[in-house]
C-alpha cells in the first residue's frame, strides 16, 4: 500500500438498534476516510454515535446499511462472518480498563492469546518472548508485569496491556475507543506518549475515539465532529481549532475546561452552551442541532444540510454557509 | 471583595488527619497528616488522582467512611466543634443541615425506585426548614417546583411524575445540586460532580453551581482529578497527594507558578489546547500505602528530591505572603 | 534464570490469590465452623469402615437379644430394632449421604453449566430460547412427584432415587451459569477476543468459564445439603434406599414408628442430617465470601 492510499473507507454508514422504546439511531449516514499512517478523531458527546461507529468498524455490531472498505476490501459484516487473516489487521481499545481484561487471565495470558488465536507463534518459548516484546513496547517491564492479575494493576497498567495485546499481532489499524477517559491525568500523558512511539515504530493508523477535544487537538491529524448521529465538521487539526464553523463545534469547544489564559483565548466566545441533548430515538427534524443553536433559522428546522467545502479538507455541515 | 481569611472566619478545619483501612494484607495508610481549611463564604477545590485520600477526606468530614477504617489521629473542627468527637445527635444535625454532599455518579445516589417529586419530598420535609412542624402537601410541592427552577430544569411538573431514570445524566445531576441545595447552610461538598457527564452539559452545571453557591453564600468544596473544571469554578485550590494535602494557594497563582514538583508535572501533563503534544507523565507509580515511602511520600517520583526528603515529611507552610502554602523542602527553611 | 523467576512470580501470585481468598473466608469464624464440620464428615465418611465400633451392623445383621437397648457405654447412640448400633448405622450413614451427593453432583454439573454457558453466550437468540425453556420443564416439575413417578414405573432403589434428584436437579446450574455467562458476554474483554478472531469454544470455555467458577462452586458447596436432605426426604417415603442399606433418611424414618420411647433410633440420625446441612450451608457462605470482588 503507498503512502496516500486509503485504510479505510466508510461511505454512508448507518447503524440503527431496535429497543423496546423505539429505534434508535445511533449512527446515520456518516462518511469519512482514514489513511495509511495517520490518526483520524472522532469527537463528540453522548448520543453522538462515535463509539458505536468504531465498534462497527471492528465488527463488534453489523451495519445497518452503507459500506466500510478496508485495504479495498469490504468489511461490512459482523466479525463472526470476517475472513480470520483480516481479524489481525485491525485492534481495538476499549474505555474501561477494568473490564477490558479477563480478571482471572494473567498478563502474559491476555497478550498470547492473539497470538495464539493466529498461529504467530510455535512454541512456549516463542510465546514467552514475544510477550516479553509486547510488555517492553508499552513500557511494562516483563519480568514484574507478566503474571500477574489485571486486579494487581492499576488503571493506566491496565490500558498499557490492552495495548500490547492490540499491537500482537501487528494490526494496520487501531480503533481507541476513549482509551485514557477513565485514567488520571498524568497516566493519560504516559500512555498517550507509548501510543505516539508505538505509532511512529510500527507505521500504525489510529482512529482515535474521544469527547476531549484537548486531547484531540494534540494527537489527530484530521477530526470529525459527530452530533447525534451524523457528522457535521471535519478539518485537518489545526484548521478545526483555529477556525471553527459549525455553532455545535463551537459551543463544544467554549465548553473545554483549559488551564490557561493562553489557551483561554482560543476558545470561542460568542456561543456558550444551553440545552439537552436530544434522544437517538426522536432527533429533531432538519438540521439535528437546531433546538439548541444560537443562531437557528427558520430553514434549519426543515431541512438537512448538506457539506459545504468550506477550505480545502474543511467540511461542515450547516445551512449558515450557505448565506 | 477581598475575603478575611482568618480565625474567626473559620467554617472548617481539618488538622493533622491520620486515616487508615484494614485490608487482608496489612492496613492502608492512607492519610497522613491531612491539613485543609475552608472559610465562610470560600470555594476551594481539591484536586488530586485517583487513590490520592481526597475522597476518604470528605467522608471522614461528614463521618461516613466505610466499616474498615481507622482513625488514627487529627482533628476535625466544623464550626468549632470537633466532628470527630460528635455524639450522633449532633451529628445528624451537622448532616441535616449544615453539611450536604454531592456525589460523583448521580445515578447512583438517586433511589431509581422513587419518583423526582417523592425524593424531593423527602428532603424537604427532614430538612431543618420546617423543624418539627409537619409541612403541607401545598407547601413541600410548592418548594420542590422553586428548587427544580433554580437549577434550571425545564418543565418542573414533568419532572417531579418522573423516575430518575427517564431523565438525563445532566439532569439527575442538577436534582441532586437541587437537594443538597434544599438543605445546605453552611458547606456543600461536591466529589467530583461533573465527571460522568458530557463536556457541554459540565459547563452548564458548573456555571449554575458556582451562581447558586454565591448567590447563597456557601462555602464549597469541589473535588476533581480534571483541573480544568476547578479552575473556572473556586477560588483557592488545594493540591493532594498520597495522602497530603502537598499545596494550596489561589486559584491563579496556583495555574500560574506551582511551586511543588508534583504540581508541576501535573499540570505538564494535562494536554493543551494549544496543540504542544504530551509530556512524559510523572515518573513511578502512586505509592503503596501498606508501605508507604518514608519522608515525603513523593521523594521516590521527584526529580529534586533532596537527601532529606527521604527522611522527614515536610511540613505544610506558608511560602510567601500570599498565602501559597507548599509542603516541600525544596522551599522551607529547615 | 528467566524461566525460575517466572516461576517463582507465579506461585506468589498464586499464593497472593489464596491468601486474599483465605483472609475473606475466615474472617467470618461461622465459615471456619462450616469448613471443619464439611472435613470432618467427608474422613468420616471415607473412614467409616475403620472408625465404626461394629462396622458389620451396617449390612445385613440382627441381633434381637440386644434389641431396643438406650445409649451406653457399649452402645453411645443405642441399638435400634434390629439390635444394630446406631452409631456405627450413623457413620454409615455419612458415607452413604456423602457418596449420594458426590455422585448426584458429578451428573448434574456437567449438563447444567454447559447447557447454562452455551445459553448465555447465545443469549438472545433461539439457542438461548431453546435451552432455557427446556430447563424450565425440568424445574417446573417437583422431585417427590418425578420420584415417585419413576418408582411407579420402576422398582424403588437408590438408583433410581439419584435419577429423579439428577434430572430435576440440573436445570438450576443452568440457570446460576446462564447468569453470569448472559451477563458476561458483553464485558469488553469477551468482545476484544471476539474480534480477534478467536472461536467460540475458546471463548466459552476459556474466558467465560472461569469466571463463572464463583458462583458455581458456592452453589455446589450449598447443595451438598440439599441434595443429601432430598436424598434423605426420598429415603423416608421409602423410594431411596431400602433396608438394611443405612441410609440416615431411612433411620429416621423407621425409629420413628418407635418414638418417644426409644428416641435414639431416629433423633441421633436426623441430628446428623442437620449437622452436615449445617456444616455445607456455613462452608458455602465461607466459599461466597471468598469471590466476592473487593472494591477498591
Amino acid at each position: 500500500m503507498d503512502k496516500n492510499e486509503d485504510l479505510l473507507i466508510v461511505e454512508n454508514l448507518t447503524k440503527h438498534f431496535k429497543t423496546s422504546f423505539g429505534v434508535v439511531r445511533a449512527v446515520d449516514g456518516i462518511n469519512f476516510k482514514v489513511k495509511l499512517g495517520e490518526t483520524f478523531g472522532l469527537v463528540g458527546e453522548s448520543g453522538s454515535g462515535k463509539s458505536t461507529t468504531g465498534y462497527v468498524i471492528m465488527g463488534i455490531y453489523t451495519p445497518t446499511s452503507g459500506k466500510i472498505l478496508f485495504k479495498s476490501k469490504d468489511i461490512s459484516m459482523h466479525a463472526k462472518k470476517r475472513p480470520k487473516y483480516l481479524k489481525k489487521d485491525l485492534a481495538i481499545v476499549f474505555q474501561d480498563p477494568a473490564s477490558s481484561l479477563n480478571p482471572t487471565k494473567t498478563v502474559k495470558d491476555v497478550v498470547g492469546l492473539p497470538l495464539k488465536v493466529h498461529e504467530l507463534v510455535n512454541n512456549r518459548d516463542e510465546l514467552d518472548q514475544r510477550a516479553a516484546e509486547l510488555l517492553d513496547a508499552v513500557e511494562l517491564p516483563p519480568k514484574d508485569f507478566m503474571q500477574r492479575r489485571p486486579r494487581d494493576l492499576g488503571g493506566g497498567e491496565r490500558q498499557a496491556v490492552a495495548i500490547a495485546r492490540a499491537i500482537a499481532t501487528n494490526p494496520s489499524l487501531i480503533v481507541l475507543d476513549e482509551p485514557t477517559s477513565a485514567l488520571d491525568v498524568s497516566i493519560q500523558a504516559k500512555i498517550m506518549k507509548v501510543l505516539m512511539r508505538l505509532q511512529q515504530k510500527l507505521n500504525l493508523s489510529y482512529l482515535f475515539i474521544t469527547h476531549d477535544l484537548s486531547l484531540m487537538r494534540n494527537v489527530a491529524s484530521r477530526v470529525a465532529i459527530m452530533y447525534l448521529a451524523q457528522i457535521v465538521e471535519f478539518a485537518p487539526t489545526h484548521m478545526f481549532f483555529q477556525n471553527p464553523l459549525h455553532p455545535y463545534t463551537e459551543m463544544l469547544l467554549s465548553s473545554v475546561p483549559v488551564l490557561t489564559d493562553e489557551e483561554e483565548k482560543l476558545k470561542p466566545k460568542e456561543v456558550t452552551s444551553r440545552g439537552e441533548i436530544p434522544s437517538s430515538i426522536n432527533p429533531p427534524p432538519g438540521c439535528r442541532f437546531h433546538t439548541r443553536c444560537p443562531f437557528a433559522m427558520d430553514i434549519c428546522k426543515v431541512k438537512e444540510p448538506t457539506f459545504v467545502v468550506a477550505e480545502p479538507g474543511h467540511h461542515v455541515a450547516c445551512h449558515l454557509m450557505l448565506k | 471583595m477581598r475575603r478575611q481569611n482568618n480565625r474567626v472566619n473559620q467554617l472548617l478545619e481539618v488538622k493533622g488527619l491520620y486515616i487508615g483501612y484494614k485490608t487482608y494484607i496489612g492496613k492502608l495508610k492512607v492519610l497522613n497528616g491531612v491539613d485543609f481549611m475552608v472559610h465562610k463564604g470560600e470555594k476551594v477545590g481539591v484536586i488530586g488522582e485517583s487513590g490520592c485520600g481526597k475522597t476518604t477526606t470528605m467522608r471522614a468530614i461528614l463521618r461516613i467512611l466505610s466499616t474498615n477504617a481507622v482513625i488514627d489521629g487529627g482533628e476535625i473542627h466544623f464550626r468549632g466543634n470537633d466532628v470527630l468527637e460528635m455524639g450522633k445527635k449532633q451529628l445528624n444535625e451537622m448532616r441535616r443541615n449544615n453539611v450536604t454532599m454531592i456525589f460523583q455518579d448521580p445515578t447512583a445516589a438517586l433511589n431509581p425506585v422513587f419518583k423526582v417529586g417523592e425524593l424531593l419530598a423527602d428532603v424537604i420535609k427532614y430538612s431543618g426548614k420546617y423543624g418539627s412542624k409537619q409541612a403541607s402537601k401545598k407547601e413541600i410541592h410548592g418548594k420542590s417546583i422553586d428548587i427544580l427552577k433554580e437549577v434550571a430544569l425545564p418543565d418542573p411538573e414533568r419532572v417531579l411524575d418522573s423516575y430518575p431514570f427517564q431523565l438525563s445524566g445532566g439532569m439527575r445531576q442538577r436534582i441532586c445540586i437541587a437537594m443538597s441545595l434544599a438543605t445546605a447552610k453552611d458547606l456543600l461538598i461536591a466529589d467530583e460532580p461533573t465527571t460522568n457527564l458530557d463536556v457541554t452539559i459540565q459547563d452548564q452545571v458548573l456555571r449554575l453551581m458556582k451562581n447558586l453557591v454565591e448567590k447563597r453564600n456557601l462555602s464549597v468544596i469541589l473535588i476533581s482529578h480534571a483541573l480544568g473544571t476547578v479552575r473556572g469554578t473556586v477560588d483557592t485550590v488545594y493540591v493532594m497527594y498520597a495522602g497530603n494535602m502537598i499545596e494550596a494557594a489561589r486559584t491563579e497563582e496556583l495555574f500560574s507558578n506551582p511551586l511543588h514538583p508534583y504540581t508541576q508535572g501535573l499540570l505538564k501533563s494535562v494536554p493543551k489546547l494549544t496543540g504542544a503534544g504530551f509530556s512524559e507523565g510523572i515518573k513511578g507509580r502512586v505509592p503503596d500505602y501498606i508501605n508507604p515511602p518514608s519522608g515525603c511520600r513523593f521523594h521516590p517520583r521527584c526529580d529534586r528530591a533532596l537527601d532529606i526528603c527521604r527522611k522527614e515529611k515536610p511540613r505544610f507552610l506558608n511560602i510567601d505572603g500570599n498565602n501559597h502554602k507548599v509542603a516541600c523542602w525544596l522551599y522551607g527553611k529547615k | 534464570m528467566g524461566i525460575r523467576l517466572s516461576e517463582s512470580i507465579k506461585k506468589v501470585s498464586i499464593r497472593l490469590d489464596l491468601k486474599r481468598k483465605w483472609y475473606r473466608f475466615s474472617r467470618s469464624p461461622l465459615s471456619i465452623v462450616g469448613l471443619v464440620i464439611a472435613v470432618s464428615s467427608i474422613i468420616l465418611a471415607m473412614a467409616a469402615p475403620y472408625v465404626a465400633p461394629y462396622p458389620h451392623h451396617a449390612g445385613l445383621f440382627t441381633n434381637f437379644k440386644e434389641a431396643f437397648q438406650p445409649p451406653s457405654s457399649g452402645y453411645p447412640f443405642g441399638t435400634d430394632d434390629c439390635g444394630r448400633d446406631v452409631l456405627s448405622r450413623t457413620i454409615f450413614g455419612f458415607q452413604y449421604s456423602l457418596m449420594m451427593a458426590v455422585v448426584v453432583l458429578s451428573l448434574v454439573i456437567p449438563p447444567g453449566v454447559i447447557s447454562g454457558l452455551i445459553a448465555g453466550y447465545y443469549r438472545g437468540t433461539w439457542v438461548d430460547t431453546l435451552v432455557m425453556r427446556i430447563a424450565d420443564i425440568f424445574i417446573a416439575v417437583p422431585p417427590l412427584v418425578l420420584a415417585l413417578a419413576i418408582a411407579a414405573v420402576l422398582t424403588p432403589s437408590v438408583f433410581h432415587a439419584m435419577m429423579a434428584v439428577t434430572l430435576m436437579w440440573w436445570p438450576w446450574y443452568t440457570r446460576l451459569t446462564y447468569n453470569t455467562a448472559s451477563a458476561l458476554r458483553n464485558e469488553y474483554f469477551v468482545q476484544a477476543s471476539e474480534v480477534m478472531g478467536a472461536n467460540s469454544f475458546h471463548i466459552i470455555f476459556r474466558e467465560i468459564l472461569p469466571c463463572c467458577l464463583g458462583p458455581i462452586l458456592t452453589k455446589v458447596t450449598l447443595d451438598v445439603g440439599w441434595v443429601i436432605l432430598l436424598g434423605s426426604a426420598l429415603s423416608y417415603v421409602g423410594l431411596g434406599a431400602q433396608p438394611p442399606t443405612p441410609d440416615l433418611g431411612t433411620m429416621v424414618a423407621d425409629g420413628g414408628k418407635y418414638m418417644p420411647d426409644f428416641w435414639w433410633i431416629s433423633i441421633f440420625p436426623a441430628v446428623a442430617i442437620c449437622i452436615i446441612i449445617l456444616g455445607f450451608n456455613l462452608l458455602g457462605d465461607g466459599i461466597r465470601d471468598m469471590f466476592v470482588e473487593e472494591a477498591k
